[in-house]
């Protein structure tokens, strides 16, 4: 309850700060304390140190793996803010609104962090999308933002309509909304139930981008500002999973439905590989390749909601920490360029060595090699998925898709060093190079100790 | 050391760091006790499958650390005596890759093996695209890496099978080996994953279509690393992994030694057409290691003890073909083998040397490889006359590739070389090649300090 309601509340602040503050830095600054408030807010939650003590029905509910979750995410949030503290600007005049926005969105995320009834599962969705629509058309100028939003807003509407759908269903069949009781359903309205459940995946699948329900992706993410792309690609995703393996979490697998549960997603998962990968392969602007190259990740991402126990919790979170971190690199490089294409990486290397060595971290974690954290990310995700021997077969696609991606990632990595010519970006200031290097360095930890999350997230230290 | 951009070339730290664990090496191992050569720590633990950081220097591994620490001395002081033009960033790279390789000749868990193998390749990515020679190599630079990672990633799936379907108590060898799949089907398709990303390591016929272009791309540094240690490391797979982890699906074996051997005779032919030096070479370095894989499932002590002999010695010897090349390259413009002629008169001590590693890769006695070779063609007949007499054409064929190459090169008229070349250069690189050379002739004549190491 208390990230739900500081986070509600940072934004309005933030909202009508925008009347007093006219400094970006300082609107800067002012949110990431807040999110740092909120960070210290979902710890006191978790010691059991709420701001409200009713259980309004047992609607909502702390869980340790979604406040931990929630405060992952913040804290790639604050990452993400300082990295792109001088971009807000460039996007247009209302800096205050769009921190207000985001602070909204994850005003859903939390929301979505702790449900336990699929009502407030599907308010938190929509607390956490309609902000995005928003934000995706910040850049008024500009005739593909306002695609975007539109484009983005129609198809998440639809998708809404789905989800909606899928919860009614739900609700015939069991009589409840509560998520922990709806096991229990009556059998004559077994279809229903089923076909209930498969509405909600397909939304859910919407929301994080999978296949066959990408089409939105490449429009959106190549028509939103670069920075806010960044914060969709990453957090947003992330949120959607977490609600995702959170609802799927009361799906009854142990039934002869089960095998129809992993066929389902089997297929989601290799459509979503094959889609992702050949689409980015062909790609000339790296900004499209990468909102494919998001595709394409979440197609792995799915593997852990084959088996949903607290090794797929972990991998989840682990994953998404892994490629947000390398995913807000490598947007905040593509938003250095107007016009980003493969070109105007060349010679980065020597132009800007501190850059081009975190682009290329970044690069080879989301290919998944081995040193960086990506690497382990992959191997949890389909580690998930192999605890069933017919998948042996998926997870050897997958991972030939996986050599797929190393030829796109690597592509910008031989544009950066090894084709000659001169590079005239300039180099960036102190503090972003210094998080920068944090980033590798978050990247490469993880990817050294693998084990440092589950740690943390059996026994928290506080 | 890639901090370091833009000082003054640190060659000698190099040198230090390989002579260092070198040192340590042979200390720990001369000391005894098999305590020392072994280290464990739970790394970490995923699903209820523990995972270890755990390390083993006995036996083989040991004698694979040897020869990569070596090597790696040699190239460096090499590198340092002959000043070559390159930045900090090369020497910093090469060093990764030597971490990597010492990983890799070290782990006892799978995960570690797994996660060392692809350490080993970034770095060599870079290398060969930042140094590499030629107007193609981003071209070879990425089809060698996404080849190579295409293997890797098959065997990472069976890992996957193994450790999260299987469940054994760890990723450690021991633990690993006492589970099986369901079926003997499940079983060959597991070994087939893991063997397809060893043979492209090596390589082996039909997989090596990598491999003569990029030693040709690579920077002449690089090639001795990737000839004399990473073919090695899948080699050392198979037999640490591979053998260790399905040693009774035997169809495959038999399918895949025809394979290699026929790569031997195959390789072996077209070295003897080929004009470029490197690739001549690069091809004589194919079909030897097909002789050794080949030897290594003929399941008999004696092959395989040849076998692991071999890979020692072949390390040293194309260490030092490629070293006499780099000389020469450097020295005379060589290119291909209608370049330059008539060495021998010019500059005696390289021809002699060059000599000296020739006759080694044909396996004559006095030389390192004879003895290995000889174990390995014995135990092979014993096991299959057949293959026995078609490896034994490949040798045969090794000697007029050999031959052919030295004659044109060292003998003859003078062609293409100027005399004030051949004083240029030092006595440095000489002698590094010089105590090579003396150590595959002593190993030649004496080689049970190599039996002995392995039987540690």
């Amino acid at each position: 309850m208390n990230t739900i309601i500081l986070s509600a509340l940072s934004g309005i602040i933030l909202m009508f700060s925008g009347f007093y503050i006219k400094n970006n830095r300082a609107l800067n600054i002012l949110s990431v304390v807040l999110f740092f408030g909120m960070i210290v807010g979902g710890i006191f939650e978790l010691k059991g140190c709420s701001m409200f003590a009713g259980k309004f029905d047992n609607m909502i509910g702390q869980s340790l793996y979604g406040v931990s979750f929630f405060i992952a995410l913040a804290g790639l949030a604050i990452f993400y803010l300082l990295l792109n503290k001088d971009l807000f600007g460039k996007v247009g005049k209302h800096v205050a609104e769009y921190y207000a926005l985001i602070f909204f969105s994850f005003t859903g995320i939390a929301v979505l962090a702790q449900f336990h009834n699929l009502v407030i599962m599907f308010l938190g969705i929509e607390l956490m999308s309609i902000p995005m629509y928003i934000i995706a058309g910040t850049n008024k100028e500009s005739l593909r933002s306002t695609e975007a939003s539109v484009k983005y807003f129609l198809m998440g509407a639809f998708s809404t309509g789905i989800l909606m759908l899928g919860v009614t269903f739900l609700y015939g069949a069991t009589g409840t909304f509560m998520v922990d009781q709806l096991v229990n359903y009556n059998k004559d309205f077994e279809t229903i139930y089923y076909a209930g459940w498969c509405l909600i995946i397909f939304a859910f699948c919407f929301k994080v981008s999978a296949a066959p329900f990408h089409a939105w992706t490449p429009d959106v993410y190549d028509g939103t500002p670069t920075v806010f792309t960044s914060f969709m690609s990453t957090i947003i995703k992330g949120g959607s999973f977490l609600g995702f393996i959170l609802v799927l979490k009361s799906f009854p697998t142990n039934v002869e439905y089960a095998e129809y549960y992993r066929l389902l997603f089997a297929s989601i998962i290799i459509l979503t590989l094959f889609i992702g990968n050949f689409g980015a392969v062909s790609q000339k602007s790296v900004k499209r390749l990468m909102a494919y190259s998001s595709i394409a990740q979440a197609g792995f991402m799915l593997f852990v909601l084959f088996n949903i126990n607290s090794a797929s919790k972990e991998a989840l979170m682990f994953y998404t920490i892994a490629y947000s971190v390398a995913n807000f690199i490598i947007f905040y490089a593509i938003d250095q360029f107007k016009n980003p294409k493969f070109e105007s990486f060349i010679g980065l290397g020597k132009a800007n060595p501190v850059l081009a060595a975190a682009m290329t971290i970044s690069l080879i974690s989301l290919a998944g090699i081995p040193l960086t954290g990506g690497f382990f990310a992959k191997f949890m995700a389909l580690s998930i998925g192999g605890t069933n021997d017919k998948n042996l077969f998926l997870i050897v696609i997958a991972l030939v898709m996986a050599v797929l991606s190393m030829y796109y990632y690597f592509k910008i990595i031989n544009y950066m060093y090894f084709k000659k010519g001169k590079n005239k970006l300039k180099t960036q200031d102190g503090l972003t190079n210094f998080l920068l290097i944090i980033g590798m360095v978050i990247l490469i930890v993880m990817g050294i100790f693998p084990g440092i999350l589950s740690s943390f997230l059996q026994t928290p230290m506080w | 050391m890639l901090l370091m951009q833009g000082q003054k070339p640190q060659r000698w730290l190099g040198a230090f760091v390989g002579g260092a664990l070198l040192a340590l090496y042979l200390f720990i191992t001369c000391k005894g006790g098999n305590n020392e050569l072994t280290f464990q720590t739970q790394w970490f633990n995923f699903n209820s499958v523990k995972t270890y950081f755990a390390l083993n220097a006995q036996g083989l591994g040991g004698l694979m650390i040897l020869l990569t620490n070596l090597t790696y001395l040699a190239l460096f002081v090499y590198l340092s005596t002959t000043k070559q033009k390159y930045s900090n960033t090369f020497y910093g790279l090469l060093l990764i890759t030597l971490a990597g390789l010492n990983g890799v000749f070290l782990a006892e868990d799978l995960i570690l093996f797994y996660f060392f193998w692809e350490v080993v390749l970034i770095p060599v990515y870079f290398l060969i695209g930042l140094f590499g020679i030629g107007k193609d190599k981003i071209r070879a630079n990425m089809t060698f890496f996404l080849y190579t990672i295409l293997g890797s990633m098959f065997m990472l799936g069976g890992i996957i099978y193994i450790g999260f379907f299987l469940q054994p108590a760890s990723f450690l060898l021991t633990d690993v080996v006492q589970v099986t799949g369901p079926h003997y089907s499940t079983n060959t398709a597991l070994a087939l994953l893991f063997l397809i990303a060893f043979v492209i390591k090596i390589p082996i016929f039909p997989f090596h279509t990598w491999q003569p272009t990029i030693y040709k791309t690579s920077p002449t540094p690089l090639t001795v690393v990737l000839s004399a240690l990473m073919a090695k490391m899948g080699l050392f797979a198979v037999v640490t992994w591979y053998l260790g982890m399905f040693p009774t699906i035997s169809e495959l074996f038999k399918y895949i030694t025809y394979l290699a051997i026929f790569g031997l005779v195959y390789a072996s032919l077209i070295a003897l057409s080929a004009k470029n030096v490197k690739k001549i070479i690069a091809y004589s370095s194919i079909a030897h290691l097909a002789l050794i894989f080949v030897s290594l499932f003929s399941e008999l002590a004696n092959g395989v003890a040849g076998a692991y002999f071999q890979m020692f010695s072949h390390g040293l010897v194309v260490l030092g073909l490629w070293l006499c090349v780099d000389i020469m390259e450097r020295k005379y413009d060589l290119t291909d083998i209608k370049s330059i002629g008539g060495l021998a008169k010019v500059d005696p001590t390289l021809s002699i040397l060059f000599m000296i590693f020739g006759l080694a890769n044909v396996a004559l006695p006095l030389t390192s490889s004879f003895i290995g070779e000889f174990m390995m063609l014995s135990a092979l007949f014993t096991h299959n006359p057949v293959l026995c007499v078609v490896a034994c054409l490949g040798v045969i064929l090794s000697a007029v590739y050999t031959l052919r190459l030295s004659s044109a090169l060292l003998f003859g008229e003078v062609k293409n070389i100027k005399q004030k070349d051949a004083q240029k250069g030092g006595f440095g690189p000489i002698a590094v090649i010089s105590v090579i050379a003396i150590i595959v002739i002593i190993l030649g004549v004496y080689p049970t300090p190599i039996f002995n190491l392995l039987a540690h």
